[in-house]
């Protein structure tokens, strides 16, 4: 009898430890966005092919965070397929490093309204073989089964070192906006 | 027994705290690629086997120079006069393109249609093979004995192309041609086939060097075989910049593959440059 007791116990304490992963829900309008603006031409890239998960134990986004999410490089359209091509091949290096990885945690949730938190995280963003620490502010809303993430922030090229084409008929401007708007859902 | 109970749980819990990621990164959404190899679609005249992404629009403007480089008081041949060729291309699909072109020498209107075949994702070789139809149509032919319509105005020709690259530095190609009615002066019928051949070398992301050969293998020729040789300038976003000298001054297929006036080496050869925009 005690020991049926200790079995309640301890599944009552696992089903209340609430560990969340989150998938990325690909059914969900999801859209990764790089914005390059220069005084002569400016341009943007888009791709819904954003993956990934996010992890957190209870009801604060920070508890045990992590999450990593990956675009595919080679799905960015740029509206020129040639543009894209040379994007691809010369610049990004898409052959050699096909995704742009990031790789962090929650550690900071400032609840705004009710479903809906600034979060603030840390991580490592891994783009054309180089990774490079960095901190991105963003909201996330809870809207059940979903939660919809929102962040916008700059990188520079050179950090990634990314070679900028010199020639007159591309310009691409050192710093790229990335502009991320996607939904998570808990796994199946 | 209650020590070994508190164990077992203690090792359940451990388990669900430290709860390993189950996520995998799916391929589901990964579209097939299309293999790109030489970064334009044509090599200086003979095309790679390369087609525009969906949706793209191309225009290029070609000129060849009909002086030869040493001819004096031609300044290098540029103050021409030259045989001139203008083109519009569309592709439908990312394998398949559709161009236009008019080229001044007996305003001569060119349909053509290539469609790229088969991709192998080789390490060391990749390669592809594509197909291109087309046909050369003289809409002012100098002579008053032809109507607009006279099917001797009409050339056509079909051709294979092969191509691959190594490290992707060093692009080989090869483009047996077909071509029906070469001598369109002719009140005879006569055809060519020849083995067009390219070697493009990569010399960095924007600059390449080019030598092309389309000798012919039976049939018609003109006295000599083509060959050209040039630089291929790559400024991004779908613009080439080709320059070149060859001892041929023709454009479109249906005239270049019928040979060449003059004999490469031994003759002086003449200037020339296609010019490339992708319109979006």
């Amino acid at each position: 009898m005690k020991a049926l007791k200790y079995i309640f116990i301890f599944l009552l304490i696992s089903i209340t430890s609430q560990a969340q992963e989150h998938f990325v829900d690909k059914k969900k309008n999801n859209l990764v966005k790089f914005i390059s603006k220069t005084p002569i031409e400016s341009f943007e890239g888009i791709t819904n092919q954003i993956d990934g998960y996010m992890y957190w134990e209870g009801d604060n986004l920070t508890n045990k965070s992590q999450l990593y999410f990956e675009v595919n490089l080679d799905a960015l359209d740029t509206g020129i397929g040639l543009r894209n091509r040379h994007m691809k091949e010369n610049y990004l290096e898409t052959f050699r490093y096909p995704y742009a990885q990031f790789n962090g945690k929650v550690v900071n949730e400032e609840k705004i309204s009710d479903n809906k938190s600034k979060v603030t995280v840390d991580g490592e963003m891994f783009i054309h073989g180089v990774a490079k620490k960095i901190t991105v502010q963003g909201t996330i809303e809870k809207n059940k089964p979903s939660y919809r993430i929102q962040t916008d922030f700059i990188i520079k090229l050179s950090d990634y070192k990314i070679e900028i084409p010199s020639l007159m008929f591309m310009r691409i401007s050192e710093d790229i906006k990335l502009v991320l708007d996607f939904y998570i859902k808990e796994k199946n | 027994m209650k020590l070994i109970l508190v164990i077992c749980f203690l090792l359940i819990n451990f388990n669900l705290f430290t709860q390993e990621i189950t996520w995998r990164r799916s391929t589901e959404n990964n579209e097939p690629k299309e293999l790109r190899l030489f970064r334009s679609t044509q090599v200086i005249n003979l095309p790679s086997a390369e087609t525009y992404e969906k949706g793209d629009f191309e225009y290029e403007i070609s000129h060849r120079f009909i002086p030869a480089v040493d001819e004096k008081g031609k300044f290098f041949g540029l103050d021409g006069p030259a045989n001139i060729r203008f083109s519009l291309s569309y592709a439908p699909t990312h394998r398949m393109t559709l161009t236009v072109g008019r080229a001044n020498v007996d305003g001569n209107i060119d349909f053509a249609l290539k469609y790229k075949l088969i991709q192998l994702m080789g390490e060391l070789f990749p390669s592809q093979f594509s197909i291109r139809f087309g046909t050369g149509w003289a809409t002012n032919f100098p002579s008053s004995q032809r109507k607009l319509f006279d099917s001797k105005n009409f050339q056509f020709y079909a051709q294979g192309i092969f191509n691959t690259l190594y490290e992707r530095t060093f692009g080989i190609g090869f483009v047996p041609t077909y071509l029906y009615n070469s001598n369109v002066y002719s009140l005879k019928r006569y055809y060519s086939f020849t083995l067009g051949s390219y070697i493009q070398v990569y010399l960095s992301d924007k600059w390449s060097a080019i030598l092309e050969w389309n000798p012919t293998v039976t049939g018609y020729r003109n006295k000599f075989n083509p060959v050209a040789f040039g630089f291929e300038l790559d400024t991004g976003g779908g613009h080439f910049f080709k320059f070149i000298l060859s001892n041929s001054v023709d454009l479109n297929t249906s005239h270049f593959a019928n040979g060449a006036d003059k004999q490469f080496l031994k003759s002086s050869p003449s200037f020339g440059f296609n010019l490339t925009r992708i319109l979006k």
